[in-house]
């Protein structure tokens, strides 16, 4: 279970989250809308570990464990994944060595033995097949030349890949025609279960028609101002963000 | 004026004063001007614009003395493959061991099918066939101080003719290999005269059998004839106590393809200078390289490529990662002569700073007196990207492996450019150790 409280988050001096109060239990989707600038991606950010980020106020616990000492690498090990709105490109880091780099990094850190190589591809390819990633993507740069759907794909693959107990999607749904949207949406409800948390980030709610959210919790300016059901979703697909502090399209 | 001599350099002097080698009066003419350029112009300084940022009249405290000539050192073939990194002693190769400077027949397979000829310069100089006669007046500037102290010092060296359309099937490998108690310094020469339509692969290799500082001054001529196809891979596995000066000079025919890569891993001081002119029309030349510096070492590139023809293309790609208080410098220019139009000219050095204290000084330069010409030129220097790292960080890799695979994407970019598969992965696998080393 991911527990945040009353988490304040400042950058360079600026208060971006004011008081986050969140619960998500095991087992649950929990969805998190609201305008720009609410401090959506800054939450993520901050669970994941990132930098930059001063944390003057509250906690962030995992598993009943405060994460906010660890590196971004052991919050992995630990469970926790975000799945980047912008993944990032690194030319020359081939895909295929960075994810094996990183499974084994991560069973390495979990005390599980190291995959060999022909396992590694076996696993890798597998699940590539799933999420319709190309065996060429896997030879490729990471994320170098792909196209807005292929990043999320392969951001969803990772996902699987290192079998995380909280599932953090960062608009996962930006850039995505409709048919990418329903792979994505597809591999990341194969990863839903009993035993996995999952927050997904959204500024629209036609993602949420994919992945129908166990809760909404809507955040405006740095604080959450409302929770519901999936029904709050849909409230606000058409009244939109008004009320919460954005300017009407 | 008094000319004040530091001690290297009174020992240097000393030094080219006494011919290494013998041969016939127009060597000992080149020799003799050479000793009195040597002695008139000392070690290069900062006031010396070309060696403005490597400064040997500072840098070079003391000159060790000349390693015994190979014929009297008693060095076994397995003992210098053994020093080779892991992979390169199995890269077939005819292997051509130079000792202390001197080319040792004994440890060397020179017989080369196809009619191409593998000489020590000693015996080259003795036979004084027409082709070498070129020998030391390739280069088309004044000779510079470094280029003059091999001339006047070289103790032996190889040289190659390949007759016209001659392929070999396996590339020639030149191991430069120094032996003696303490550091020793070795000055050789390579001279290539490649035929028309010839394809050669050259593989230059430079190790120490003991764990000595070397100072090595190394000088090649490549005279590359039409549509030859030449490529030239060099490594360096120096104490990092060294000092390394390497000249290479070379004339490109009509529409030849020349392709240069080097791996530099720390050493010291080093220096690779190139002089490239083309002299046919439509010529390639793409001189590329990736050092990794660290600790207090020095790597200096300086090149030049004189566009004397039309349609001729270059291409450089450099990457430089420095540590530490690391130094590199990055020198390049790009001469389009009158009338060598539609030439082609891309330069780019890039540098990955992993200390506050590493420099590099980059100073490309374009001279262009052709209108109808596409040249540019790039250099940057940065450091870690912090979102890249917080991204395969966020992947569950350790910071540690995360900046090594950030730093491996970086110099990979000029390592793809190896086309031997062989060398290329032997340069990676030295690249990615010396990174684990280091931290």
């Amino acid at each position: 279970m991911l527990e945040i409280k009353n988490l304040h988050v400042e950058v360079e001096g600026q208060k971006i989250l004011k008081g986050i109060d969140l619960q998500v239990p095991k087992g649950e989707v929990h969805a998190i809308m609201g305008p720009n600038g609410s401090g959506k991606s800054t939450l993520s950010y901050v669970v994941a570990g990132k930098d930059d980020y001063e944390i003057t106020e509250g906690d962030i616990l995992w598993n009943g464990e405060s994460i906010l000492e660890m590196d971004p690498d052991e919050r992995v090990a630990s469970g926790v994944f975000l799945a980047f709105q912008y993944p990032i490109e690194i030319p020359g880091v081939a895909t295929m060595t960075f994810m094996r780099t990183a499974i084994n990094a991560v069973r390495k850190a979990r005390g599980q033995d190291e995959l060999a190589i022909p396992d590694m591809m076996k696993l890798i390819q597998g699940k590539a097949k799933d999420l319709a990633v190309k065996p060429d993507m896997l030879k490729r740069g990471l994320n170098v030349g792909f196209s807005g759907g292929e990043k999320k794909r392969m951001e969803i693959l990772q996902m699987a890949l290192l079998e995380p107990g909280l599932c953090i999607l960062d608009e996962t749904d930006s850039g995505l025609d409709i048919d990418a949207l329903r792979v994505v949406s597809e591999g990341v409800n194969a990863l839903r279960g009993a035993e996995r948390s999952m927050l997904v980030i959204t500024h629209y709610q036609r993602l949420l028609d994919y992945i129908v959210p166990d809760k909404v919790h809507v955040m405006s300016d740095g604080r959450i101002v409302k929770t519901g059901d999936k029904e709050l979703a849909l409230e606000l697909e058409a009244s939109g963000y008004a009320e919460y502090g954005e300017d009407a399209a | 004026m008094d000319i004040v001599r530091t001690e290297a350099e009174s020992a240097l002097i000393a030094r080219a004063s006494d011919n290494q080698i013998e041969g016939p009066e127009w060597l000992k003419d080149l020799q003799d001007a050479a000793r009195d350029e040597f002695q008139s112009l000392g070690l290069p300084h900062r006031r010396v614009e070309e060696w403005k940022y490597t400064d040997l009249k500072s840098g070079m405290r003391t000159a060790f003395d000349l390693a015994d000539a190979g014929g009297a050192v008693d060095v076994s073939a397995d003992a210098v493959m053994a020093k080779l990194p892991d992979g390169l002693a199995e890269r077939e190769a005819y292997h051509l061991i130079v000792v202390n400077g001197v080319l040792n027949q004994g440890l060397s397979e020179t017989e080369i099918s196809g009619g191409v000829e593998v000489l020590s310069l000693k015996d080259a100089l003795l036979a004084n066939a027409e082709w070498i006669k070129p020998l030391g007046a390739v280069q088309q500037a004044d000779r510079d101080a470094i280029q003059a102290l091999n001339l006047a010092t070289m103790q032996g060296g190889v040289c190659v003719r390949v007759p016209e359309g001659a392929k070999l099937d396996k590339p020639l490998h030149v191991i430069f290999v120094t032996t003696g108690a303490g550091p020793r310094a070795v000055a050789s020469r390579l001279f290539f005269d490649i035929g028309r339509e010839a394809d050669v692969q050259l593989i230059e290799s430079h190790v120490s059998l003991e764990d000595a500082p070397v100072e090595s001054n190394v000088a090649g001529e490549f005279i590359v004839g039409s549509r030859a196809k030449f490529r030239h891979m060099k490594m360096t596995m120096d104490h990092n106590d060294s000092v390394h000066l390497a000249n290479f000079v070379g004339r490109l025919g009509e529409e030849t393809d020349y392709g240069f890569f080097q791996l530099v891993l720390d050493g010291g001081i080093s220096r690779n200078q190139f002089e490239m002119r083309y002299d046919g029309n439509d010529a390639i030349a793409n001189i590329s390289g990736a050092a990794l510096l660290q600790g207090k070492s020095h790597a200096d590139l300086t090149l030049v490529m004189d566009h004397a023809a039309t349609g001729c293309v270059s291409r450089e790609l450099f990457k430089t990662v420095l540590d530490d208080q690391a130094r590199a410098v990055f020198q390049g220019k790009v001469i389009v002569q009158p009338g060598a139009q539609k030439t082609d000219g891309e330069m780019m050095s890039k540098a990955l700073l992993l200390s506050d204290d590493a420099e590099f000084d980059s100073k490309p330069e374009l001279e262009i007196y052709a209108d109808d010409v596409l040249c540019g030129h790039g250099a940057t220097t940065g450091q870690i990207d912090e979102d890249l790292l917080f991204y395969l960080r966020a992947r569950g890799i350790p910071e540690k492996e995360a900046r090594a695979l950030l730093i491996q994407a970086f110099f990979g970019e000029a390592l793809e450019l190896v086309e031997d598969e062989a060398v290329r992965d032997v340069m990676i696998e030295q690249a990615v150790n010396w990174y684990s080393k280091t931290r």
